[in-house]
């Protein structure tokens, strides 16, 4: 308990003081509360925003895109992944693809996304897959060559088929290193959810952010800003439950 | 899939040119090119709308040769360099001061992690608003991107010290700062330029996001009004010539990374 205390009061404390300040500097007038808000206006916009229901709108909407975008690239990316690191010639072919994907900037490509899928969630959801993407691929790639051969020679001494080694042998096996890609993936594609939404969207809280902005709202704009914040903390911890949880059930063989 | 099997490898490229990896590589990227140009000139899908291969090149001809891509290149460039200097000159000391005192890290860890695990993109309109739309606030967003993952690299590098070297440093007699030159900042080193790597690249992607969404000149305001007007060809162009030189970037701080790790 004690050893706990100090860093708990130090890092709290920090977020307090900086909170604090910012709060005196604006209720004095030191700084023009229009421009830098405040920490009570903004609770308020959020407690506005909650009870018109626009919040829970808009976070709906985000949450359809992240779920949609997130499963793809979770689907698409682990079966990418797996093929890529069994089969060398896979790996090659997709390679320029792969940092392709992580090296360009996705977000450019807005308007043909809007052209091709339309405007709003469908163009959204696409810039969060493609971002999410790339890491949920290299980690699963990665995960399958890490598997111990000695597990996948004596699968195969005791004569499973190809299609039994990826599924029953292979996947269980790379689902640590796999778990580490969809963690990141998962926090890429609520940064595409966000800036896609800024460009590409008709709704949410990436469209809410840009729309306050143009209208000069600082204190709306933070509020979104925190919500935002707030969702990506959540979604970590959430990622990293789930990503001990799959571990859990594995046992160690050598002692 | 043995530890054998890159050395080998290499051996055999050195000898016989490039190997299966690069072959199969370019032959992937060729049969994708084939038969986007071949489904845009027959008409399969809409070239207005996806472009071909050729109409890239063209309008990246008329893009270099124009000057146009190389004055809107030269801001972006600015923007990026100044931003990351920017964030390598206060997020390496702060880092290391984290990494080495144990109050400080405390206090400062939960704010910077915080920061670490959300989009800081989102902050993009906030700076936006604060700084204008000037050089300033891509600048600003930049630095934000890159400085978050310099820290906690840094952190990490300082903190992932071998215990015992500094252990044996100190009953030598070495002085505070001998440490830090002679032990704790060599074997951080290389965790330190692998977080400029990420940093740099994060960098990149938000100088043109920022541009995009409010651009004063630059790469990305270029990719905006051609994006704008639909205009395919140099929109892709543009857009893949952004993902070569984040790649470039990206491998020159890998080697560098390579050549500090012993």
């Amino acid at each position: 308990m004690k050893r706990h205390g100090i860093p708990v009061l130090l890092g709290g404390g920090f977020i307090v003081l900086l909170l604090v300040l910012w709060q005196l500097a604006a209720s004095l007038g030191l700084v023009n509360s229009f421009l830098t808000s405040s920490p009570l206006l903004i609770v308020q916009a959020i407690g506005v925003q909650a009870r018109s229901g626009m919040l829970l709108a808009s976070l709906g909407t985000s949450a359809v895109e992240l779920a949609l975008g997130f499963g793809l690239a979770a689907v698409a990316g682990v079966a990418a992944g797996l093929l890529m690191g069994r089969y060398r010639w896979v790996d090659y072919a997709l390679e320029p693809y792969v940092w392709l994907l992580y090296s360009a900037p996705i977000v450019a490509l807005f308007p043909l996304l809007v052209l091709v899928f339309g405007l709003g969630t469908p163009a959204v959801t696409a810039i969060a897959f493609l971002l999410a993407v790339v890491p949920v691929v290299v980690n699963a790639c990665q995960a399958v060559r890490n598997v111990d051969p000695k597990l996948v020679s004596a699968a195969v001494s005791f004569g499973a088929g190809e299609t039994s080694l990826l599924v029953k042998v292979i996947l269980p096996a790379s689902v640590p290193t796999m778990m580490a890609g969809l963690r990141l993936g998962l926090g890429r594609a609520l940064v595409g959810v966000v800036i896609g939404e800024f460009f590409a969207g008709d709704g949410g809280i990436g469209y809410d952010i840009s729309y306050y902005a143009g209208h000069l709202g600082t204190t709306d704009v933070l509020a979104a800003v925190v919500v935002v914040i707030v969702a990506g903390l959540l979604l970590n911890g959430a990622a990293r439950w789930a990503e001990r949880r799959a571990d859990s059930w594995r046992t160690n063989l050598n002692q | 899939m043995t530890p054998l099997a890159p050395a080998v490898g290499a051996r055999s490229r050195a000898f016989t040119g490039p190997g299966p990896r690069v072959w199969t590589g370019v032959l992937s990227v060729l049969v994708v090119l084939v038969a986007w140009q071949v489904a845009g000139t027959t008409g399969l899908v809409d070239q207005r709308y996806f472009g071909t291969p050729v109409a890239v090149l063209r309008a990246g001809g008329t893009l270099v040769s124009s000057g146009e891509l190389w004055g809107a290149a030269q801001v972006s460039l600015v923007e990026f360099a100044g931003g990351l200097l920017l964030a390598i000159v206060v997020g390496v000391p702060l880092g290391m001061l984290m990494g080495w005192r144990l109050r400080l890290r405390q206090t400062l860890e939960p704010t910077l992690l915080a920061l670490y695990l959300t989009p800081s993109l989102a902050l993009l309109p906030v700076l936006v608003l604060a700084l204008g739309i000037g050089v300033t606030s891509k600048l600003a967003i930049v630095f934000v991107e890159a400085v978050i993952t310099i820290v906690v690299n840094t952190m990490a590098g300082i903190r992932e010290t071998d215990s015992r070297l500094v252990l044996a440093a100190r009953s030598f007699g070495a002085s505070q700062t001998a440490i830090f030159r002679t032990v704790l900042l060599p074997s951080a080193l290389p965790t330190i330029v692998a977080g400029l790597r990420l940093g740099a690249g994060r960098g990149v992607i938000a100088v043109i996001v920022g541009e995009i969404y409010a651009g004063s000149g630059g790469i990305g305001q270029l990719i905006s009004s051609y994006g704008q007007s639909f205009d395919t060809g140099p929109l892709l162009f543009i857009t893949l010539v952004v993902a070569v030189f984040g790649y470039l970037v990206g491998l020159g701080l890998r080697v560098v990374q390579s050549a500090v790790t012993r």
